[in-house]
């Protein structure tokens, strides 16, 4: 139980460490990019709630963003809605979507739903591109609102900082409640043995498709954030390369690791920053990068026996308990 | 005695091979019931099809008399079925304590409020489950390795880990399909004081094993099957005497 209090205490210290940061850094455009990170983390925490609790290899969040993205600029834009009617009927619209396309592909196997998935990006981007009367199609949807809260105005930057802030731990709080719960451990069981999973009374479509949709949910929620703040839908930030991209997050972070999924989150939204030049070629690096995790450390880098564990025992086993060596490496 | 499973005219066809060819069989309430048969037998067949995982080609499997054929196997499971594989099926990558947590899905039904509001830690349905799964660890001296990854467990272990999620769902019928395979005579003889015991509470259980000192040490019946079909049942003793069984096994003497 020790452990749990130090966990504990240890997310709280973060979480108020963060709300200090913006003490620190003043600087817009850094702020601006904190930003980003909170809401793509999310995005990356959905992936992982699909990918990495149950399995289902999904290549299409970016769709599921797109889908949020422009219900929510859409409602606010043409229709006026105010911010938070748009954002949380984005959250439910992607998350209807996400049940029915999940309802369809209940009876696919793993491989199956993964192209699946990837057409349905496709399929979705061409939508947002050609559905001129709804999207606008190339020119985008401009002028979404800022978000704003019984009539405060989440205008700036440091304000945004904030409300994307609380988003991301609320989200983070609700999916480790479910990956702790009944619910979370019937998705793991699918994941490792669907076999024995349905001989434990798991009715596997029921929970894949229940799986799909709660991923996509926060798919959609974070995609319409992130529209209210950029102010812009376009239909080329919701391409196959982006979703791609963001499966990389969860993947470099750890499949089956929340806190993995922030810090794969943070690395691959924070690095392009850093240099320009390293944005231009950041496909080919995570490409590479890629390559050589699934080689070496397919699990990322804090997921079960990932990087992480391996360095913290390969320093344990430098100090003392030799015997522990053989748990890290296989 | 009540008869908690029955099966009618059961046939199962792949392509032209007939693995199992109008099977009747009853498990009856409290018993321990051996199924034995060379390989390839039809044995874990029969199981796959009394628990919804194949359709049968032809005929009706009941459950205190209701007719479940055709039922996907989480609703068999529901009514009371738990089973164990000939070759361990246990959830790699989770502890050994979810393993059984995952055993007793339908057992624990937290409303959405507990599961997203409330600390798994101090739901009442989850302390409840836990406490019941720890126990069951302990009956299988598993309770020190609760909190390690299911995968890394040694054989024996894996074994046990799958019984105990078996029985963790609180079936009427435990299946066991050669749970003794791959195991030493120590640990065979552990096993059969284990299922003995497990029936003494009230089980049904219902083996499948090629360990001949096994079955016949615990078996209150025995059931016989040979390319699909049954040749033979009834007591321990009457099978060891059965001249077809003995030609299923040791093939017939030519004059």
């Amino acid at each position: 139980m020790n452990f749990l209090k130090d966990r504990k205490t240890l997310a709280i210290a973060a979480v108020l460490a963060a709300c200090a940061l913006p003490l620190v850094i003043t600087d817009e455009y850094a702020l601006r990019v904190l930003n980003v990170f909170f809401i793509y983390s999310v995005v990356a925490l959905s992936i992982n709630l699909i990918v990495g609790f149950c399995g289902q290899l999904d290549m299409g969040r970016a769709a599921f963003m797109g889908l949020g993205a422009y219900w929510s600029a859409i409602l606010a834009v043409r229709l006026h809605f105010p911010f938070f009617v748009a954002f949380l009927t984005a959250g439910i619209f992607a998350g209807l979507v996400g049940a029915i396309l999940g309802f369809l592909c209940r009876k696919s196997s793993f491989d199956y739903l993964t192209l699946i998935t990837i057409g349905f990006n496709v399929v979705c981007q061409v939508v947002f591109l050609n559905w001129i009367p709804v999207t606008n199609g190339a020119m985008g949807i401009p002028k979404v609102p800022t978000p704003s809260l019984f009539g405060f105005a989440f205008d700036t930057n440091l304000r945004f900082y904030y409300l994307a802030l609380g988003f991301l731990v609320v989200c983070y709080v609700l999916i480790e409640r479910i990956t702790k719960s009944k619910l979370g451990r019937a998705f793991e069981a699918i994941r490792d043995d669907s076999i024995a999973a349905s001989y434990s009374g798991i009715n596997i479509q029921n929970f894949k498709v229940l799986n799909f949709a709660i991923g996509s949910v926060f798919t959609g929620l974070a995609g319409a954030l992130l529209v209210h703040y950029t102010q812009y839908a376009s239909p080329f930030n919701y391409t196959l390369d982006e979703s791609v991209y963001q499966l990389q997050m969860a993947i470099l972070g750890g499949l089956g690791s929340l806190p993995g999924s922030l810090l794969g989150t943070l690395i691959l939204v924070v690095a392009p920053e850093v240099s320009r030049s390293f944005y231009e070629y950041r496909l080919v690096f995570v490409g590479f990068m890629m390559v050589i995790m699934m080689i070496y450390w397919p699990n990322g880098l804090l997921g079960k026996a990932g990087v992480g564990e391996r360095l913290i025992g390969i320093m344990r086993f430098r100090k003392k308990e030799p015997e522990e060596a053989g748990r890290w490496t296989k | 005695m009540k008869e908690l499973v029955k099966t009618e005219d059961l046939s199962k066809h792949f392509g032209g091979v007939k693995a199992l060819e109008s099977v009747e069989i009853s498990i009856r309430e409290s018993e321990i019931l051996g199924v034995i048969g060379p390989n390839g037998a039809g044995k874990s067949t029969l199981f796959n099809v009394i628990t919804g995982f194949y359709q049968p080609t032809r005929g009706k499997v009941f459950y205190n008399g209701i007719e479940v054929t055709g039922h996907t196997v989480d609703s068999v499971v529901d009514k009371g079925l738990a089973r164990t594989f000939q070759n361990i099926r246990l959830f790699d990558q989770m502890t050994v304590l979810n393993n059984v947590l995952v055993g007793m899905h339908l057992q624990i039904h937290p409303g959405i409020m507990e599961t997203l509001f409330r600390s798994p830690m101090k739901g009442q349905k989850e302390i409840q489950a836990r406490d019941k799964c720890m126990g069951l660890l302990k009956y299988f001296g598993l309770e020190k390795d609760a909190n390690l990854v299911a995968g890394n467990l040694p054989y024996g272990k894996k074994r046990k880990l799958e019984i105990a999620r078996a029985l963790a769902s609180d079936p009427k019928i435990l299946l066991l399909d050669e749970p003794s395979a791959g195991m030493n005579p120590n640990e065979t003889a552990e096993l059969m004081n284990l299922i003995d015991g497990i029936n003494r509470q009230g089980l049904t259980v219902v083996v499948i094993e090629h360990n001949m000192k096994l079955i016949m040490g615990i078996s209150h019946r025995i059931v016989v099957l040979n390319f699909g079909k049954k040749i033979a049942e009834g007591d321990p003793g009457t099978i060891q005497a059965d001249a077809s069984v003995i030609e299923a096994y040791l093939g017939k003497e030519e004059d």
